[in-house]
């Protein structure tokens, strides 16, 4: 992002530098000298870059990259190149990521630090992806793939895990509770359900001293490819941390990802039997209670967080219409939440 | 008494110039955002046809709590039963309390959506805590 008084740079010249950057960085990191071609902004995020690209080596034929990069030099969730050795983790776990080629944080090539993966071929678009999967018949399929993916990511011993990926301070669950609490109590108005809600969650908080795993923290539709075999690959683990896996299976079965395909827990796509099922044949353990526990609080914590980007909008932080609509969409997080905890 | 067209109304004509006459000129993010700005004048709309929402909610929490709803405007009466709803389930150590609440709380959540977003609670997820939806 550009500071103030500065004027944003304009799609065309963003192009330019990123192609030159991109030529530099190849040489440099593989040896290889290419002509970059056919940039498309995948994601243009304020603060992180997703942008395809064909590299054609001089008489070769050209092939599809992504590169993901930070801008800027700006704090990180989780710095680029641990990220690229968490997939690289996850990869060889057998969990479908993209194949990562190589990371760097030297800033001279596109601004900030980046890693160039494969371009995995797919929909990622989560209204498109279930109309793709409605045609192709892939639903239960891909609800079997997330279910064999957690089971292979939480198999990995969590000692492995890139050193700046989050580790739980109390427990997974205290933690949770505290940072929600905290939430809570900046609310710009009182939330009755939401109150409800975390008070619920404390008389119901399950023991600690499970295992812990990696866990991925945002598997949903949108941060999926879905080709006509299913899943193709999952993105975007730049909020991966050490927590319980409990908490990985729920939030991709809760209602705010289906888009509209309320009856298929697993985020739309299919339902919880072979989602399960998978995840206990390739090793992993299975708690419905708990399970049930983290739906109720990755319920409530996406009220909040919806909450809080319209307060975000209100404050002048972060202003738009999108922000500003979120906080009318509280109101659907609360509903889930009663119904999730109906007496 | 302002002239016609009424607020309604005139909300009416603005998403109307939105879909038809912007809407067709527009490309890119632009379109999402356009639809987004649909969303929010129907939100509005249903808002500002439902006067009596704020006194009927103020009823219903006033009947749970066992007090009066409090003098001055529906606006400021319903904010402060609101926050001494929140601050007393926050508080719990009453399940008697809890389970009248919720039925309450419900009836709220649903009035709601009719003006957020009619027909979300079609669906029921309290289905989903034992064997998972269908």
């Amino acid at each position: 992002m550009s500071g103030p008084g500065n004027a944003p740079e304009s799609a065309q010249a963003r192009e330019v530098r990123l192609k030159a950057g991109l030529e530099a960085v190849f040489q440099a990191e593989l040896s290889r000298t290419v002509t970059v071609s056919d940039l498309v902004v995948t994601s243009a995020g304020a603060r992180r870059g997703n942008v395809l690209f064909t590299a054609t080596e001089s008489g070769g034929e050209g092939q599809r990259y992504c590169v993901t990069y930070l801008p800027t030099l700006d704090i990180e969730l989780l710095p680029i190149p641990q990220e690229a050795a968490l997939f690289r983790l996850a990869e060889a776990q057998g969990v479908p990521v993209p194949h990562v080629h190589f990371a760097t944080e030297d800033p001279q090539w596109v601004g900030g630090p980046l890693f160039v993966s494969d371009c995995v071929a797919g929909e990622t678009v989560p209204r498109r992806v279930l109309r793709k999967v409605a045609a192709e018949g892939t639903g239960e399929t891909i609800a079997a793939q997330l279910g064999s993916a957690f089971a292979a990511l939480h198999s990995i011993d969590p000692a492995l895990a890139p050193p700046a990926l989050a580790r739980p301070e109390q427990s997974p669950v205290e933690d949770a509770l505290a940072r929600t609490d905290q939430q809570l109590r900046e609310l710009l108005q009182p939330s009755p359900i939401f109150s409800y809600a975390q008070r619920w969650l404390e008389n119901h908080a399950p023991p600690a001293g499970e295992g812990l795993a990696i866990v991925h923290g945002d598997v949903r539709n949108g941060n999926v490819i879905i080709d006509e075999q299913g899943l193709a690959a999952v993105l975007d683990w730049e909020v991966a941390k050490v927590g319980d896996p409990l908490e990985d299976l729920a939030w991709t079965c809760l209602r705010c990802w289906r888009f509209g395909e309320d009856d298929k827990e697993v985020g739309g796509f299919g339902a919880r039997t072979p989602f399960v099922s998978a995840y206990e044949a390739g090793g992993g353990a299975f708690d419905l209670e708990r399970f049930h526990w983290w739906k109720v609080l990755g319920t409530y914590r996406w009220g909040l967080g919806l909450a809080g980007q319209a307060a975000a909008h209100l404050d002048g932080r972060f202003s738009n219409i999108v922000m500003a609509m979120s906080g009318r969409r509280v109101g659907e997080l609360e509903y889930d939440l009663l119904s999730l905890l109906k007496p | 008494m302002q002239d016609r067209p009424t607020a309604v109304e005139l909300l009416d004509t603005l998403a109307s110039y939105l879909e038809e006459e912007v809407g067709p000129e527009l490309e890119g993010p632009l379109v999402y955002r356009t639809r987004v700005a649909l969303n929010l004048l129907s939100v509005v709309r249903r808002e500002l046809s439902d006067e009596a929402a704020l006194p009927r909610e103020a009823a219903r929490l006033a009947a749970l709590l066992h007090t009066a709803v409090p003098e001055g405007s529906p606006r400021l009466a319903l904010e402060a039963l609101n926050a001494q709803l929140a601050e007393r389930l926050r508080r719990g150590g009453d399940p008697a309390f809890d389970e009248a609440a919720w039925p309450v709380l419900m009836a709220g959540a649903r009035e709601k959506l009719a003006v957020l977003r009619p027909g979300y609670d079609d669906y029921d997820s309290a289905g989903e805590r034992l064997g998972g939806a269908s």
